[in-house]
């Protein structure tokens, strides 16, 4: 019964999306404030029933109603709940669902606190999200529908992929999907401002909390999958250039891109069709993900869905979406009159130089993404693009955009002062060369990138302390003044500098593990020592565990340096009941400078057991790092100035104290 | 992997090895996803990690240098994996290979050579740079140059306008517009 | 705006990739492929142990004037029964069918070809897969057509299916003119 609520709550939805998607189109062009208005209740209403589904779904995985397909094909009955709940969007079909409820509930959030939008530009925007929503909800109805039942129920189902069953795989679909999904509201802003042929300050600063938001959560998406790749997979790895993983990056690049750039818009006026055009790609790139990872034209066993039909159908819906939007910006962006002038030394110029190279940077994983697919395609060559190609491309020519951050805030809008920023910067400059330079002597491999990249590091912190030092005039004005003034910046320059920052503190958690990592594999017996990282090693006899879905080897590997102990780990290795595959569950303990990691592998059947342990130096700092990215973000969000409400409300004077 | 190894994780049940990336000891084929057998003989069989203790080398050198080529050489049943970081035998068996080559006093070059005309260029993680290849190699930096071109061009013609007023709005627009950048003012202060 | 294509650009790029992709999707490749670069190659020089006592060692001198179909096998593979029968016909008719154990242990091997039929003019055996490494393997089975000058000519990485067998006993026959 409640599968079939669910079901009938989906149909329903989706022909609120079509009127969703028509009718607020027609109100704004005839200027029927009525038929304007359906939009916003269509958009709740459309939430309203896909949470519904969603949640009849959920229902039905909890309860293990194993008369639907989708719930046989992914759960179990001794499965525990938290992974009974993530398993309705482990799969193709509940996943879609989760997508679809995400972007009604995005829609629902335009209808709701779009309260100061234009009227026409709010039923624009609704629109185009009502139509994005119905090619999804057809989606799901006609080809990957979760409620399809099955007749007769089996008596259990078939489990979920064990290395689903982990708390970081369960909320990084989640979170990339706030992600992906969000940038359709900053497409859907977009095309509504292509319809109606204005792009101004007003329309960036609307598109700037929503583009702000999805970055967050994606920032948060990629961070989390790849620190579960990091303490699952066993190898201690956390980015393989895989090319699922280079589908969620590339728009992550250009959301980048868009909020610095619609920054230029909303300030300077100028970069309008630049903008429009980022607002569209940085979309079209998320649904290509989709594409990528379900139709299985890159990676077969990759996909949830491998099915062409799903393919085609996905692969026609991008086309629609993106070849509507583009079409759009072919016909309207050329009659978008680029505003403000500005010297190529300026914060505008800089913001360019970010945009330029983040695009750039997009393209290099674009084309190292699709190339083999491409000559394939063209004359049959197999060739393949691995990790080595973008240690090769991607690196280097992020050293130019990291090195440019700090100048940007420095620089003056419309005619910056380089030299004038030099020579403030003279300081930091010369302890991040000093850095370099220390670090060319002690690395041991990789020596060039360590130096580059610690210097980098270096110059991205201290930069942004400076930059932030010099705003509250510190040691300048009186202290107490100074923190006066650290409490009345406006969030959002707090926010660049934590993100700015955080990318000094990500980058040197990548160099820490690429250039300083110890890996040891070993045979080891109970009751015997090894060396390993200036460690004393050991493991006890591994135990047996009984757990809810699975069984379980345990070794408990103890770390020692001088005599003391420094770490006790306790590496698993299970062995699921239902679907008989095997888990490595990597144990880890971090002290914030460096990680002590450690696996179990297979007894040799001697009284051994293999092991891998690593000593990765300053690896919890590139999660540091992304969760400070992402929190630079959510500060920034804060910012009354970019709150959705605030144009109207904020006139109040004296909010601030101006000076 | 991360997402992509989710995603995996439902449809090849069938091919199940461990760390799900889809490496098992032979190729799943598709006709015979559902024979058991192969399952279970997949699983007795692998081995659980990638690098085994036995492999290893006892001439550091040597040994860094055969991690380093693996690093860079494609396992050919596996998702976008190395032979070094695959447990897939075939993978072990191609670094064993890589090994004895070293071992028998082969160049780095001419051990990666070895493979290639076995396996193709499908197994070098780094494509080699030959004019198929070209596009992929000069795409970003060829844009990064005309873009920076274009750019440049671009300011010159913009420092030789005169300023021109920014867009045509409507008095009621620009008043609003005004009173947000007011306001804009005292919140940056 | 003179540059008016400029801002078509973008939908023309990503009409020609929709149209790619379509095709991509539908000319139904496989990313599994890896493709054979040892076809139109010398075959590479093994020479292997017989997995029968008193049997000939399979080297690559035996190539030399006889076109030969050589297959790698196991009996731990499951495919590798289903393509079986094919093989067994084909050394029936009389084609050179050489057969390379791989990673099997002979007292596994010998049974399952009692039990299955032997078509094998000869047996090597491949203990640890450094012959599989030679010959490019992906996994088993695999099989090869090697002509008289000892040069590849075909490389399945795949189970024969009966189409697959046809294409070889007509490429032997026109190789052995």
């Amino acid at each position: 019964m409640i599968p079939e609520v669910g079901h009938y709550a989906l149909v329903l939805a989706m022909v609120l999306a079509l009127a969703q998607g028509t009718l607020p189109l027609a109100g704004a062009a005839k200027g029927d404030p009525g038929l304007m208005e359906l939009g916003r209740t269509a958009a709740l209403a459309q939430a309203a029933l896909t949470l519904l589904s969603f949640l009849a779904l959920t229902w039905a995985y909890v309860v293990s109603d194993f008369s639907l397909l989708n719930v046989v094909a992914n759960s179990h009955s001794s499965k525990p709940l938290l992974y009974k709940i993530t398993g309705v969007w482990g799969n193709h079909e509940g996943s879609m669902l989760l997508w679809v409820l995400i972007l009604a509930l995005f829609g629902a959030a335009v209808a709701a606190f779009g309260a100061n939008l234009p009227t026409t530009l709010r039923a624009r925007v609704l629109a185009v999200q009502g139509l994005i929503g119905l090619g999804f909800h057809a989606f799901i109805l006609f080809t990957s529908n979760p409620f399809d039942r099955l007749d007769p129920a089996p008596f259990d189902g078939n489990d979920l992929n064990p290395i689903l069953q982990d708390p970081g795989l369960a909320f990084h679909p989640p979170l990339l999907y706030l992600g992906y999904v969000g940038l359709s509201v900053s497409f859907s802003f977009a095309v509504a401002a292509l319809i109606e042929g204005r792009v101004d300050a007003a329309w960036a600063r609307w598109v700037r909390p929503w583009t702000l938001a999805a970055w967050c959560f994606l920032t948060l998406g990629i961070a989390l999958g790849s620190w579960w790749a990091y303490y699952e997979l066993g190898w201690g790895g956390f980015w393989f250039w895989d090319p699922v993983e280079n589908a969620s990056l590339m728009p992550w690049l250009l959301a980048t891109a868009l909020l610095h750039s619609a920054i230029v818009t909303e300030k300077r006026d100028a970069l309008k069709s630049w903008t429009v055009l980022l607002a569209i790609l940085a979309f079209s790139l998320a649904l290509l993900g989709t594409f990528l990872v379900r139709s299985g034209v890159l990676t077969s066993v990759h996909a949830f869905a491998q099915d062409p039909a799903r393919g085609l159908y996905i692969l026609g819906f991008i086309v629609l979406v993106a070849g509507g939007g583009l079409t759009l910006y072919a016909w309207r962006a050329p009659k978008l009159a680029g505003g403000g002038l500005f010297a190529p030394i300026s914060r505008e110029g800089g913001l360019i130089f970010n945009n330029l190279l983040l695009a750039v940077l997009t393209v290099v994983v674009f084309l190292g993404t699709l190339y083999p697919l491409l000559l394939d395609a063209l004359g049959g060559d197999k060739v393949s693009v691995g990790p080595p190609f973008y240690a090769a491309t991607f690196i280097p020519l992020s050293f130019p955009l990291l090195a440019a951050v700090v100048f940007g805030p420095l620089l003056a809008w419309k005619r910056g002062d380089i030299l004038g920023a030099s020579r403030q910067l003279a300081a930091v400059g010369a302890v991040a060369i000093a850095v370099g330079v220390l670090i060319s002597f002690v690395a041991q491999r990789h020596v060039t990138l360590a130096a580059i990249g610690c210097g980098l590091s270096a110059w991205l912190i201290l930069g942004a302390i400076y930059e932030l030092a010099r705003r509250i005039k510190l040691f300048e004005i009186p202290v107490g003044d100074s923190l006066r003034r650290l409490v009345g910046l406006p969030r959002a320059s707090i926010g660049m500098t934590i993100a700015h920052a955080s990318l000094g503190i990500c980058t040197a958690g990548i160099i820490g593990v690429s250039v300083w990592q110890v890996e040891t594999i070993a045979l080891l017996k109970p009751g015997d020592t090894l060396r390993h990282a200036g460690f004393e090693v050991s493991m006890e006899t591994p135990r047996e565990i009984d757990g809810p879905n699975f069984v379980a080897e345990r070794g408990r590997i103890t770390f020692k340096r001088d005599g003391q102990v420094a770490a006790v780990l306790e590496p698993e290795r299970r062995i699921f009941k239902t679907t008989r595959r095997q888990t490595t569950e990597a144990a880890i303990k971090t002290t914030l400078l460096a990680d002590i990691y450690a696996t179990l592998g297979e007894s040799d059947g001697k009284g051994g057991w293999t092991v891998r342990l690593y000593h990765n130096p300053l690896a919890p700092w590139i999660w540091l790092g992304a969760a400070f990215c992402a929190l630079g973000g959510f500060v920034s969000l804060t910012d009354r100035r970019l709150r959705v409400g605030a144009p109207l409300r904020a006139r109040r004077p004296a909010a601030q104290p101006a000076e | 992997m991360t997402l992509g190894v989710v995603l995996s994780a439902a449809k090849d049940l069938a091919v199940g090895r461990p760390h799900a990336s889809g490496h098992n000891t032979a190729r799943s084929f598709a006709a015979l996803r559902m024979t058991l057998i192969l399952l279970l003989l997949a699983l007795l069989a692998a081995p659980a990690f990638a690098v085994e203790p036995d492999e290893v080398l006892a001439d550091k050198a040597l040994e860094l240098r055969a991690r380093a080529i693996s690093a860079e050489i494609r396992c050919v049943v596996c998702q976008n994996q190395s032979i070094d970081d695959s447990n897939a035998e075939i993978a072990r068996d191609m670094r064993r290979a890589i090994r004895d080559r070293l071992t028998k006093g082969d160049s780095d070059a001419a051990v990666v050579a070895f493979l290639r005309a076995r396996y193709g260029d499908y197994v070098l993680l780094r494509p080699p740079f030959d004019p198929r290849t070209w596009l992929l190699w000069l795409g970003g930096p060829l844009l990064l140059l005309l873009a920076a071109r274009l750019l440049y061009r671009g300011a010159k013609r913009r420092a030789a306008q005169v300023k021109a007023p920014p867009v045509d709005l409507s008095a009621a627009e620009r008043r609003r517009l005004d009173a947000l950048l007011r306001d804009d003012e005292a919140g940056r202060r | 705006m003179s540059n008016r294509w400029l801002f078509a650009l973008p939908l023309l790029m990503a009409l020609l990739l929709g149209g790619f992709f379509g095709y991509a999707l539908l000319a139904g490749r496989s990313p599994d492929d890896i493709g054979s670069p040892l076809v139109g190659k010398t075959a590479p020089a093994i020479d292997l142990a017989p997995l029968h006592e008193g049997g000939k060692r399979l080297t690559a001198a035996d190539w030399k004037g006889q076109v030969s179909v050589v297959n790698f096998f196991a009996s731990w593979c499951a495919p590798c029964q289903v393509e079986h029968p094919l093989l067994v016909r084909m050394a029936r008719d009389g084609l050179r069918v050489q057969g390379v154990n791989y990673k099997n242990k002979p007292e596994d091997a010998k049974p399952w070809l009692a039990r299955l039929g032997d078509p094998y003019e000869r047996i090597g055996v491949d203990a640890d897969g450094k012959a599989g490494v030679e010959f490019g393997l992906s996994g088993v089975p695999e099989t090869f057509v090697i002509d008289k000058s000892g040069v590849v000519r075909l490389h399945l990485r795949r189970p024969l299916t009966p189409d697959d067998a046809q294409r070889i006993r007509a490429l032997v026959k026109e190789l052995a003119k």
